[in-house]
Formats: C-alpha cells, sequence, structure tokens
C-alpha cells in the first residue's frame, strides 16, 4: 500500500524525473544548436507547470488537489505538443529540429505528458496516501533526498528563464530562431 | 508584459512577424517561467492556497499565450 511517506518519496522522483528532462532540453539545445521555438519553450514552460503539483506533495503531504494540479498541467503540456505534432503530421513535412531516437522533442513531450496522466491517476487510486495528511495536518519531515529534488527542479526553471532571455531578448521569441538575440 | 498582438497586419514571414512587435515588450515565455517559478517558491515557503492561486492564474495566461502562438493553419484533410 502507498503510505504517505512512500507517496512524499514518489512525488520527490517525479521531480527527479521533471528535472532529468529539462536538463537533457538544455542539453540537445547547446550540443544539437537547436534553438527552442515558441511552442518547443511553451512545453518547458509546461514540464515546469508540472513540478508545481509534486512540490506541493512533498512540502504538505499527498492530497488530491495537488495531483490535480499536475493533471491540469500535464494536460496543457499535452495540447500543446499535440499541436506541434499536427503541424509537421503531413507527409513530406520533416518537422522541427532533429529527431531523438526516431522522433521529434514535442512527440516525445506528448508522450510524457501523456505517460504522466496516466501515472497520476494510477496514483490516485491509492486512498490511504491521503489518510494521514487530512487527520494530523502534520507536514512530512524533508531530509535531503526531497529537498535536493525541489531545489534541482527549481534552479532549472530559473535556468529557463534566463534561457529564454538570452535567446529573444525582451520581445517576443521569433517563429523560427536562428540565433541567440542577446549574443554578439 | 504579456499581451496579444492582433493590431499587426503584416504577413506571416515578414521581417516585422518575425522578429517582433515593434513598441511594445512582451516577454511571454519568460513571464511564464517566471510566474511558475515563483509558485514553485512560493509552495516551498509554506504558502499553499497562494501558490494554488498563483498556480491557476499562470495557466491561463499560458492558454492565452499558447493561443497567440497557434496562429499556423494546421494543413489536415480528414
Amino acid at each position: 500500500m502507498l503510505t504517505p511517506r512512500h507517496a512524499v518519496t514518489l512525488n520527490a522522483l517525479g521531480l527527479y524525473a521533471i528535472a532529468a528532462i529539462l536538463f537533457a532540453a538544455f542539453v540537445f539545445q547547446i550540443v544539437l544548436s537547436e534553438l527552442p521555438c515558441p511552442l518547443c519553450l511553451l512545453q518547458r514552460v509546461a514540464f515546469a507547470a508540472l513540478a508545481v503539483g509534486p512540490a506541493l506533495n512533498v512540502r504538505f503531504g499527498p492530497r488530491p488537489s495537488h495531483y490535480a494540479v499536475s493533471l491540469v498541467a500535464a494536460l496543457a503540456g499535452a495540447g500543446v505538443s499535440g499541436r506541434q505534432i499536427l503541424l509537421h503530421v503531413l507527409p513530406g513535412d520533416a518537422g522541427y529540429g532533429s529527431a531523438i531516437l526516431g522522433y521529434h522533442y514535442y512527440t516525445w513531450a506528448f508522450v510524457i505528458f501523456v505517460i504522466a496522466i496516466v501515472l497520476i491517476a494510477l496514483v490516485l487510486l491509492f486512498d490511504r496516501q491521503f489518510e494521514q495528511a487530512f487527520d494530523t495536518r502534520q507536514l512530512p519531515v524533508l531530509g535531503r533526498f526531497e529537498k535536493t529534488a525541489f531545489w534541482l527542479v527549481f534552479a532549472l526553471v530559473a535556468g529557463n528563464i534566463l534561457n529564454v532571455f538570452v535567446e529573444c531578448g525582451p520581445d517576443v521569441c521569433p517563429d523560427n530562431p536562428t540565433a541567440y538575440l542577446m549574443l554578439p | 508584459m504579456v499581451a496579444r498582438a492582433d493590431h499587426l497586419t503584416e504577413p506571416r514571414g515578414s521581417v516585422l512577424h518575425e522578429t517582433s512587435f515593434r513598441g511594445e515588450t512582451i516577454m511571454d515565455q519568460l513571464v511564464l517561467f517566471l510566474l511558475f517559478a515563483a509558485t514553485l517558491f512560493v509552495a516551498w515557503n509554506g504558502r499553499r492556497r497562494v501558490a494554488i492561486g498563483l498556480f491557476f492564474l499562470t495557466i491561463a495566461l499560458f492558454i492565452a499565450d499558447y493561443l497567440h502562438h497557434a496562429t499556423d493553419p494546421l494543413t489536415l484533410s480528414f
């Protein structure tokens, strides 16, 4: 059974997974010298949004409302990435950016958002995780594992703030960016 | 800082469309990242209800920004 303590650990693992995705996006951006388009950036924003639910669960203990926050974020991300898939769905369209393991970033993003929705639905099946949170209102005792998970995600979201500013400057991001506007 | 550009009449692909909206400061994705970073920070500092409120406010701005950027027609033929 999923106890409140197990749920906190599981949500911390979720934060690590989101941090890994945001980090991988940075790595591919730099290594392949491919700048993210506005819809690509919106998908990264959706991953940042997806971190809010697990962060709340880690900080305050698991609650259905926190999982609802995650579901809203995952649906928003799936909507944006699904839209970008449809933009490049016609035969002969090379897609935007490089393909990683046969799929473009937005396709991977769509798959990950759908997986997140399924996982959240599965975790919500375990009622026992919610009992302690509502009975005692005790906040979880956080160790280094949980704190590191949160600050890792926070640092990567902060890194994205800097990245967007360097790429687009104080302006709207171009549809097909080819250079960092704030770099000489 | 997030604004729509309904006034823009230049065709897609023009220099103005691809580079900037002159006379306005639009940092749409930067603002969204900032707001979600603020949401995470507020949540971590014990303000649960504020964090959830901020989350849904930012999601509303996210959807507005998505609609702003989703201007390309989907060339589908079912």
